[in-house]
């Protein structure tokens, strides 16, 4: 970690103080308890999008990577450097999104996905993944360009300082959650797979889960996201909570996130098992729990359970004041 | 002798290519490939939302088909993936809003293939290009 000037540790700290009581923060996490896999990587692809997007906003890098004066924090180097010195850098280039042009312009506008770092390095990278350096082509300090042992194959790559690892690492995380699936091209396909969880290849997970273990979430990257939020109305929620990625990647991927398994309410679902659910819920937060419901032409009046229907898909129709539509439920042993 | 098949060789090939153009045009008007593909969302009357990153199809189970007087959704059961699609009136020539898991999406233009009753066919065309359809039957009686 880079120690700031007495000033800006200041304002951090009151920004901190500020921002820790921006009232949508709470409610993302709300939106992720009780979900797992999937349904617990999509509720941040829903609500971790970014609300603008706007060129200007990359004018803003070198106020919020400050230091003292004019230096400016080189991200990847952990250093300082002056802004003259400083060019910007994707984690996540558009060239691995070219499929789509609009989501490859939109992460170069998205603040979470840049950083700055010396014009020099950012020339070497060109479009190469993050990873251990073994043969090295170019040293920049503490930042190394060369060939990495990946996959088993030696491709090339860049490895950051140590202390930088941990924020790579994040970044990509929230590069695979927030952006759609299936547009990886170039090393994006190396790294990331066209699948909607995990989304990350095995090997990619192995990797950027140790960097974000060994190089836990400091004050200062706390502070940057919480100054992005302001500017385009997003978190990135690996560095608000930092425990979700064991939840998606980590020791804990498949475990329900929030709360025990015991407290959550018994909600409609696709699929039923007659040895294991002996009713079926129609509680659903998508309708009221006022609805009518049908179930195979046949109106539900009270309880309905598993041991009343065959096995086999069964459909499902309700109706509210508002709303009417339909369901297809399976039921098995 | 040996002139005239000379001069008849060029003749037959002009002849024969100009036949072909004229094989291919009405090929080509057979095969529009804009009109096949409205066809063939016609004659799918699975309700679906199908994009090229989410695809819910009714009868595979799961999804939630909703309707409201100014809104069709869509919700996946199973990995809780959603779209929304809201208007005021699909027969005007306002665009109507699309949300996919939260988000909002541009649409460029849009197109209503068919509409029988309460059901419909829809077709959006995205800013990116992408096309995504619509189609919404067999929804209003229990």
């Amino acid at each position: 970690m880079y120690f700031h000037s007495p000033m800006k540790r200041y304002f951090l700290l009151i920004s901190a103080l500020i921002f820790t009581a921006v009232p949508s923060l709470p409610d993302i996490m709300e939106y992720a308890k009780g979900r797992t896999g999937t349904a617990l990587k999509n509720s941040f692809r829903i609500h971790c999008t970014p609300q603008r997007y706007d060129p200007v906003h990359t004018s803003q890098l070198p106020d919020i990577y400050l230091l003292n004066g004019d230096d400016v924090l080189d991200m990847l180097s952990n250093s300082p450097i002056t802004s003259t010195q400083a060019s910007i850098l994707p984690v996540i280039p558009p060239k691995w999104m070219e499929q789509s042009p609009l989501e490859s312009n939109r992460i170069m506008m998205d603040l979470h996905n840049l950083l700055l770092t010396e014009t020099t390095i950012a020339v070497d990278r060109e479009s190469f993944p993050f990873a251990p350096v073994s043969k090295t082509t170019e040293v920049h300090g503490n930042v190394n360009v060369g060939y990495s042992h990946f996959r088993n194959d030696l491709i090339n790559a860049i490895e950051p300082a140590d202390e930088s690892k941990g924020n790579i690492a994040r970044i990509i995380f929230y590069g695979i959650t927030v952006y759609p699936i299936a547009l990886w091209t170039d090393w994006g396909s190396f790294l990331f797979e066209n699948n909607p969880y995990p989304s990350l290849s095995p090997e990619a997970i192995e990797l950027y889960m140790e960097w974000h273990r060994s190089d836990p979430v400091d004050m200062d990257e706390l502070n940057r996201c919480m100054e992005i939020n302001e500017l385009q109305g997003n978190i990135n929620p690996f560095v608000t909570n930092p425990e979700i990625a064991e939840y998606l990647w980590g020791k804990k991927a498949g475990e329900i996130y929030g709360i025990e398994e015991s407290q959550i309410p018994e909600m409609l679902k696709a699929s039923y098992s007659k040895h294991r659910d002996a009713k079926i819920s129609l509680k659903t937060p998508y309708l009221p729990d006022t609805s009518q419901w049908w179930i195979d032409g046949k109106k539900i009046d009270g309880e309905l359970t598993t041991a009343s229907l065959s096995e086999g898909k069964h459909e499902l129709r309700f109706k509210s004041s508002e709303s009417y539509g339909k369901l297809i439920i399976t039921i098995t042993k | 002798m040996r002139k005239l098949s000379l001069l008849l060789v060029p003749v037959c090939l002009i002849i024969s290519s100009s036949c072909n153009h004229r094989n291919d045009d009405i090929g080509w008007k057979l095969r529009n490939p804009d009109e096949e593909s409205k066809k063939e969302i016609i004659e799918d009357n699975t309700s679906r939302f199908i994009s090229s990153q989410t695809k819910m199809r009714y009868d595979d189970g799961g999804i939630m088909v909703k309707k409201t007087s100014s809104k069709i959704s869509f919700v996946n059961l199973i990995n809780g993936e959603e779209a929304e699609l809201s208007y005021n009136d699909l027969d005007s020539d306002e665009i109507p809003a699309l949300k996919i898991n939260g988000k909002i999406t541009p649409i460029k233009s849009y197109e209503v293939l068919n509409q029988k009753e309460n059901d419909i066919w829809i077709r959006l065309i995205m800013e990116d290009n992408d096309s995504i359809e619509i189609v919404v039957t067999d929804i209003d009686t229990p």
